[in-house]
């Protein structure tokens, strides 16, 4: 569409201006030996073909041509240069040139139409007829041919140079249209072409080359090129709108310098302000830009935003004010969105601005009802009330809302969910339900936290054989589970639940009597309300030789801080004549340590895959043909537990019990534990801030359902002076 | 061979044409005395870099019900799969890992067996899913005490893992594997990628013991970890995670870890300092974790002709697979089973449409589980986007 350089049949009336090839050749090696300093290009001799038979695109002689040797005068003056340079816009050297062949050829009369493309050698015009007829094999043959007849012949360098450029073209052309990016862009490279002079939709082709080969610095030098060398207003808003297509925007930014202003300043490229606009902000969103957008451009695009009937453009900019933590403008901005069609992203971005606004209750809602088309938003609505749902004295949640959280849950087969539902459960005295979830729990993400409350709640439900198993499964995995058998000997307050059944016990009061007063209860059967203004600890997990502290109101109780050196009434300290043993609590050995079945049976489908899996997997069945294959090592299981990388000490170990070592040799408890693990610079991680979740899966901490300030019993562990070698080595193939 | 060298010449005279069709603007080429222009030495060069194109297939493709010899599988899970759906390392003490469960669901997806992925995938958030975050503990024991061995996680089996239920997801379209795998995929971009490097995201092995805190020639990396035909895939399920950064990423840092004169990276690498060496500590060679590289890019069509040079010069003439010394190129006893050397069938097939010996698609009963896994992860590839290198 842009073919500047075909040519016609006004060429031809040029051709009496040119010599024979050969002889312009000479001439110009002569005039160079003359003037020396600024030599001007020859018309592009050309590198021999190998092969032959290649695509050929160029007309030179071979180069062991017999060069006949002709006369100067003023009619042969080889013009070529000084057309190359005036129709390529370099006035300084067409000025230059015309000075040195003035020199040379004092006779000589400059033609008037420099500016044009001169006509081809003596009688061309056959050979022209076929270039314009694109027919570029046989134009080939018939110079091969007129060569042979006409020993001396040449075509002209008009004729070379456009049937080059053309046949350039054909060439840029043929590989963008096969895709083949990584050849244009090898091709510019060895060919040392110079982008003056070719055409604007080629050099377009050869940007966007360079851009797919992630070349962006040569992409750009060719849109500056067009930029700078072309005037054409289409063109250019042509150029801009594809470098924005293609270029990071900071490169853009470097082209719309180049914007030619009119009277008044106003840039060219003022129509397109609204793109510039949204490639301004989405590069601020892409981390490509560091300073904030302009207001102009902010206003600009805030007008065209709520005026277009596209949910997308004013999400854009409600994601551009989330990102700056301006929530307040963010969140009209995202409601705006999806007033006008936005989609579940837009809520999802909604939702965390609720979030961050302190609006947890509508962001719960807004996730909720836009679980189903993005899983996100799934995700999202779990994670938002588990922070509720897991403290350790839980506010009022309504049954509605423990019900719907409960279907997610189990549609889902969210272990997240499963055990957000089990804490609640537990700390508001409902240990059945709690078992549920905590059994749904194990089954999908059997994390320490987890396992504990498990086995809280099946020591509530004095379900004692079921708890056993549980602890003995995790010996050496998880203290916190393990300390249920091995009490820390501190005190530790009464959970609410604990003075619930104080209460009643002692004054034969109904619970109910006592969250009366309080507000209203948990949403579930059983009501629980605040913490009881009073109460007498519990006899569960009243320290040995332990004490505490109330408030003078006598609503909470603390464990009694040791001072310095007065450590004795906890036992173990320096000082203290009771020795570990002493303080080791009785362990039925019925209980602990007994044989147990490493493997966790816990297996939940999610509601939406029909009924429970294989829930509590018995001893495998026979293998069938196309079935599954038999456990090979089921049986002799130990009774003493090892170590394993990323645990922390096990609450025995006070007592002076020890570890096998861990499967890689390791025999101490490792610090950092995994939980306690620092994160690694570099990574996302590291940049987060506790008690943020910048990612909708949350937070992974579930408190413990007693919070209470605590006491660290356990000596603190030693630093690590060698390194251990990383955890991970790969497994040992043997053949 | 003929017609490769025939397309070399073609491809000469082409670029040795467009040298001189890119002269218009003033290009200055000079003759040579011998009459080789320095332009067509040039060209000639050029030849070789242009030969590094494959056009292998890169784009998507999905995994559900992709393999189509099944009776693959059938043995497979008889020999590697409990019941529970525990996925069991024959030839390592029996014990399981995130890997070997990840690659189970893999390959049951592949073979359109959902009882069999939701017993593999049930069995591994039941057993590995213990840590507080969302990844995975990477290694199991049976009968052991407790049976997790390290409370670490393997970057690989967590992406393996991740992807599993992404093809799943797609496949059986269930919302539940979805999520698991999107909870699983942006933990993955959250802790264990590290960003802001010259060369791209770079994937730890796993959350602790290999970054440069942990470390003086940190971060180590294990280059078999990028699992490219993962990194293609897991854009479904956490699209904010630079998977494609991570793929570039790759290729770049393999580019770098051509070590010793067979030019083969070392199953584990320091990256410290932007520069790529065989890690210390770690043996000094090409085994049994590397051998997974050229399967990856394989399986993905990822790589071009010099990524694919090393395993082609290596398994050119021998497809036995064994270690390689990177120090002296020299290859240590082969590994021994036929698995392994579906790899080098892979590699040819896909490097230089090298047809596939009939053995590719053999089953081979005493095969332990790696080289048993490897094998139909290879077939799987071939039937995904080789198929010019099938036998008619």
């Amino acid at each position: 569409m842009f073919e500047k350089l075909t040519r016609g049949r006004r060429n031809r009336r040029a051709a009496s201006l040119l010599l024979a090839l050969a002889a312009a050749q000479i001439g110009a090696a002569s005039a160079q030996n003359n003037v020396a300093p600024h030599a001007p290009p020859q018309a592009a001799p050309a590198a021999p073909i190998a092969g032959g038979k290649a695509p050929s695109s160029d007309l030179s002689a071979p180069a062991n041509a017999p060069l006949t040797k002709a006369g100067f005068d003023e009619h042969n003056v080889d013009e070529s240069a000084l057309r190359y340079y005036a129709t390529t816009g370099q006035s300084e050297r067409t000025e230059a040139e015309l000075r040195r062949l003035r020199a040379l050829y004092p006779n000589w009369t400059p033609p008037e139409n420099i500016y044009e493309r001169s006509g081809g050698g003596v009688d061309e015009e056959d050979l022209w007829d076929l270039f314009s007829s694109g027919k570029l094999e046989e134009l080939r043959a018939a110079i091969d041919e007129r060569r042979a007849a006409e020993p001396g012949w040449e075509p002209s360098a008009d004729l070379r140079a456009k049937y080059r450029a053309k046949a350039f073209r054909i060439q840029i052309v043929a590989l963008a249209k096969e895709e083949r990016w990584g050849d244009i862009v090898r091709l510019m490279k060895t060919s040392g072409a110079r982008l003056e002079g070719i055409d604007v939709d080629i050099l377009w082709t050869i940007a966007d080359a360079f851009q797919r080969a992630r070349q962006n610095a040569n992409a750009l030098s060719v849109y500056k090129t067009i930029l700078t060398n072309n005037g054409d207003a289409g063109l250019r808003m042509a150029t801009i709108q594809k470098s924005m297509s293609y270029l990071r925007m900071d490169e853009v930014e470097q082209l719309l310098l180049l914007a030619r202003k009119d009277a008044s300043g106003k840039s060219e490229f003022a129509p397109i302000a609204i793109d510039v606009a949204r490639g301004r902000i989405s590069a601020f969103l892409h981390d490509e830009r560091t300073q904030e957008v302009e207001d102009e451009d902010l206003k600009t695009y805030g007008v065209y935003a709520r005026g277009v009937n596209d949910p997308n453009q004013p999400a854009l900019l409600a994601w551009y004010y989330f990102k700056l933590k301006r929530y307040s403008t963010a969140l009209d901005w995202f409601k705006f969105a999806l007033e006008h069609g936005g989609d579940a992203m837009v809520a999802h971005g909604l939702a965390h601005t609720l979030r961050f606004l302190g609006m947890k209750r509508e962001a719960e809602e807004v996730a909720y009802a836009w679980r189903e088309p993005l899983t996100n938003n799934s995700i999202l609505f779990i994670d938002i009330l588990e922070t509720d749902l897991t403290k350790a004295t839980p506010p009022y949640i309504e049954p509605m809302r423990l019900a719907r959280y409960g279907d997610e849950t189990t549609r889902t087969g969210s272990g997240e969910g499963a055990q957000a539902l089990a804490w609640y459960a537990y700390n508001s005295c409902q240990y059945e339900v709690a078992q549920q979830w905590f059994e749904r729990a194990m089954a999908w993400h059997p994390k320490g936290p987890t396992a504990y409350g498990y086995a809280l709640t099946l020591r509530r439900l004095k379900k004692r054989k079921e708890m056993d198993e549980v602890i003995n499964r995790y010996d050496g995995l998880f203290p916190q589970l393990v300390e249920i058998l091995f009490p820390d000997g501190l005190y530790h307050p009464p959970t609410p639940c604990d003075l619930n059944v104080q209460a009643r016990g002692a004054n034969g009061q109904p619970a109910a009597a006592i969250a009366q007063a309080a507000q209203p209860a948990y949403g579930q059967p059983t009501p629980y309300g605040q913490q009881p203004a009073y109460g007498q600890p519990a006899p569960y997990g009243q320290p040995a030789g332990g004490g505490y502290v109330q408030d003078p109101q006598r609503q909470f109780a603390w464990g009694k801080v040791a001072g310095p050196g007065q450590a004795a009434a906890y036992g173990g300290a320096p000082g203290a004549p009771t020795s570990a043993a002493d303080m080791m609590p009785k362990i039925d050995k019925a209980e602990f340590p007994i044989k147990i079945d490493p493997e966790n049976p816990q297996r939940f489908a999610p509601s939406t895959q029909g009924p429970v899996l294989n829930a509590q997997l018995g001893d495998a069945a026979p293998a069938q043909a196309g079935g599954f294959g038999r456990e090979p090592m089921r049986g002799m299981f130990p009774l003493v537990a090892r170590r394993v990388p990323g645990g922390g000490p096990m609450p025995y170990e006070r007592y002076g019990f020890a570890l096998l070592p861990g499967y890689n040799g390791v025999n101490r408890p490792s610090s950092p534990t995994a939980s306690e693990q620092i994160a690694p610079a570099g990574t996302l991680w590291s940049l987060e801030r506790p008690n943020t979740f910048s990612l909708d899966i949350g937070r992974t901490f579930s408190a413990p359902p007693t919070a209470s300030p605590r006491i660290e019993s356990k000596a603190p562990s030693s630093p690590m002076l060698d390194l251990d070698l990383p955890t991970r080595p790969e497994p040992m193939r043997n053949g | 061979m003929i017609a490769k060298m025939i397309t070399g010449v073609i491809r000469a005279a082409a670029l040795a044409g467009l040298i001189a069709a890119a002269a218009p603007a003033g290009a200055q080429i000079l003759l040579s005395p011998n009459g080789r222009g320095a332009g067509a030495n040039a060209a000639a060069q050029e030849v070789e870099k242009l030969d590094e194109r494959l056009d292998l297939d890169s784009g998507e493709k999905a995994l559900g019900g992709a393999l189509r010899t099944p009776e693959l599988w059938v043995a497979y899970k008889a020999r590697f799969v409990t019941e529970s759906g525990r996925v069991v390392d024959t030839a390592n003490g029996m014990i399981s890992h995130s890997e070997s469960q990840g690659y189970g669901m893999l390959l049951a997806v592949a073979a359109n067996d959902r009882v069999a992925f939701d017993r593999i995938w049930t069995w591994t958030r039941a057993n590995l899913l213990v840590r507080d975050d969302q990844l995975l503990a990477w290694r199991w024991e049976p009968n052991a005490r407790p049976a997790v061995a390290d409370m670490n996680d393997a970057s690989d089996g967590d992406v393996l893992v991740a992807w599993a239920l992404t093809e799943a997801a797609e496949y059986w379209g269930d919302l539940s594997y979805r999520i698991a795998g999107r909870r699983i995929a942006v933990e993955v971009g959250r802790k264990l990628l590290l960003l802001g490097g010259k060369q791209g995201p770079l994937l730890l092995p796993a959350v602790a013991g290999f970054a440069h805190e942990d470390r003086s020639d940190g971060p180590i990396l294990n280059l078999s970890y990028w699992v490219f035909p993962a990194f293609e895939r897991l854009p479904k399920v956490a699209p904010e995670v630079d998977w494609a950064g991570l793929i570039q990423s790759g290729v770049n840092l393999l580019k770098m870890a051509h070590f010793g004169p067979a030019g083969l990276p070392t199953d584990w690498v320091s990256a410290a300092d932007g520069e790529m060496k065989p890690a210390s500590g770690f043996p000094r060679s090409f085994s049994y974790n590397a051998i997974r590289i050229p399967l990856y890019m394989a399986f993905a069509g990822v790589g071009d002709r010099t990524d694919y040079a090393p395993y082609v010069a290596l398994w050119s003439r021998d497809h036995n697979l064994a270690a390689v010394d990177v120090d002296t190129g020299a290859s240590g006893q082969p590994f021994g089973e036929g698995g392994y050397s579906q790899i080098a069938a892979l590699t040819l097939c896909a490097a230089q449409k090298t047809p596939l010996p009939y053995e590719f698609f053999a089953q081979r009963p005493s095969d332990n589980y790696y080289p048993a896994t490897l094998q139909i992860l290879a077939v799987v590839a071939a039937q995904m986007r080789y198929g010019s290198c099938s036998r008619s």
